[in-house]
């Protein structure tokens, strides 16, 4: 109430000399903007303002040592998010992938370079290190699975645009786990020779 | 006369008779103690606050600070609003509308990223302490305040407004008209309020938003179909082009699906960038 009619007050009183002053304000500036601009140049046409026309500004040259730079810290990102599994097992895609690409290039260069074929060094593992053919297998078999159905997951997304969602990916994810550690274990532990 | 005999009526007609009387009182039975349980128990928890000022010069640490539940309201901005009122007046952070409309408020809390108003401060809980960082991999301002700028510019760069045919067909020479069904294909595009929250949680957007040709991340590619799937605009093609114009700019999309999982506004981003590009590879 006391507010209102103060506010009442400072209108009645002070509001004619606030408009003029306000009005004093706005004919300087709009003055001192638009001076440079009318202003007829000798020998060509005067210049035209436009509405469309950038204003004209002036440029201040200052040396890079000068000029603040604002030290901002980039925040923390693969240490504190919490990542949840289509997530997880999208890395696992880049990274089994990768692994693949490496074990071919190793095979062919074995293939092409080596002094052996590489079945004679396959035969030479089995022989010499018995211990190590079940993990061999289970590292191959595993890059291989995994990489294959969640590689055909991706093209199913990419040509149908359906189950991009967030349940049903978590469900395919789980659908795929599924499939692969079956899959992992049959190419382990049976031989298909 | 006639309006008593109508509240009579009304009050007759609003009393509980029968089976459903049955069901009102057990109903309002089974509530009563549950509320009153849950107002009375003292609840401390410990705040993990991401703390930077560029002012002090200290490198960003993690600042504790024990709050007791029961004092403050439901939400993790309502707790760090009660940090900033009673123990710490330098703790900064963005908000405006406490009500999950503005997106001003968008940080990491308990390792993912979400709007403080509408995330509960139970549900955040996690070994009796509640972990509260800043948008992931942004540059920081100070303590959760991220520097959006570039985020802006990109969205800037999709041309983020209508661009009508000139001869298009106008209600009284100004509205243009849609469809019922072209304006359904809109829904769940328009409601985007430009959190950050999605572009920020996808690794893809960490490691290559930086420079012109960067990935544009699922919030502004989500803009960008909004635009693309409006019948009213007639250059799609255009931004067709822009988006293509880098492989950088849609094609670093993995398909990690984050951005969709965290929406405050349960949007689907992913779901947005595969169907653009399916247009690129069909046009």
């Amino acid at each position: 109430m006391f507010g209102r009619s103060l506010h009442s007050f400072t209108n009645k009183n002070f509001n004619p000399i606030l408009k003029s002053l306000d009005r004093a304000l706005v004919n300087t500036t709009y003055n001192s903007v638009s001076a440079p601009i009318i202003k007829p140049q000798r020998g060509s046409a005067p210049e035209v303002n436009y509405s469309t026309q950038p204003k004209h500004f002036t440029i201040t040259e200052k040396k890079a040592e000068e000029l603040r730079v604002p030290k901002q810290p980039t925040s923390p990102h693969v240490l504190i998010y919490r990542f949840p599994l289509p997530a997880v097992m999208s890395i696992l895609h880049r990274v089994t992938g990768v692994f693949l690409g490496l074990g071919l290039f190793g095979v062919c260069s074995t293939a092409l370079f080596a002094p052996q074929d590489v079945t004679v060094y396959i035969d030479m593992l089995k022989t010499n290190y018995p211990l190590l053919v079940y993990p061999a297998k289970f590292c191959i078999a595993f890059p291989l699975a995994y990489h294959t159905s969640t590689g055909i997951r991706h093209l199913f997304w990419d040509e149908t645009q359906k189950g991009i969602t967030t349940p049903l990916a978590e469900s395919t994810c789980k659908i795929i786990i599924g499939i692969v550690s079956v899959a992992t274990f049959i190419f382990t532990f049976f031989s298909f020779n | 006369m006639i309006s008593n005999i109508l509240r009579r009526a009304s009050t007759i007609a609003m009393r509980p008779s029968g089976l459903q009387a049955a069901f009102y009182t057990t109903e309002a039975k089974a509530e009563v103690p549950v509320v009153k349980a849950a107002e009375k128990k003292d609840h401390f928890v410990n705040f993990q606050i991401y703390r930077y000022n560029e002012e002090v010069g200290a490198k960003p640490y993690v600042q504790t600070y024990n709050v007791n539940l029961k004092e403050c309201g439901p939400m993790i901005l309502d707790a760090l609003l009660l940090i900033k009122n009673t123990q710490d007046p330098t703790l900064s952070f963005r908000r405006s509308c406490r009500e999950g409309i503005c997106g001003s408020c968008a940080m990491n809390i308990d390792g993912s990223n979400t709007l403080a108003c509408i995330k509960k401060t139970t549900e955040a809980i996690r070994g009796n302490s509640i972990k509260v960082y800043p948008l992931p991999h942004m540059h920081v301002v100070r303590d959760l305040i991220p520097d959006l700028t570039h985020f802006y510019e990109q969205h800037k760069s999709i041309k983020p407004w209508l661009e009508p045919a000139v001869d298009a067909p106008r209600y009284n020479g100004k509205e243009l008209l849609q469809s019922k069904e072209n304006r359904h294909k809109l829904d769940g595009l328009y409601e985007c309020i430009l959190c950050a929250c999605c572009s920020t949680s996808c690794p893809s957007y960490w490691w290559s938003e930086g420079g012109d040709g960067g990935y544009l991340g699922p919030a502004v590619l989500l803009q960008a179909y909004r635009w693309i799937a409006d019948s009213r605009d007639s250059s799609t093609k255009d931004r067709l082009a822009i988006i293509s114009e880098d492989n950088m700019k849609i094609y670093k999309c993995h398909t990690i699906m984050n951005c969709t999982r965290v929406c405050p506004k349960h949007l689907n981003p992913a779901l947005a960038i595969a169907k653009i590009k399916s247009l690129l590879a069909h046009n």
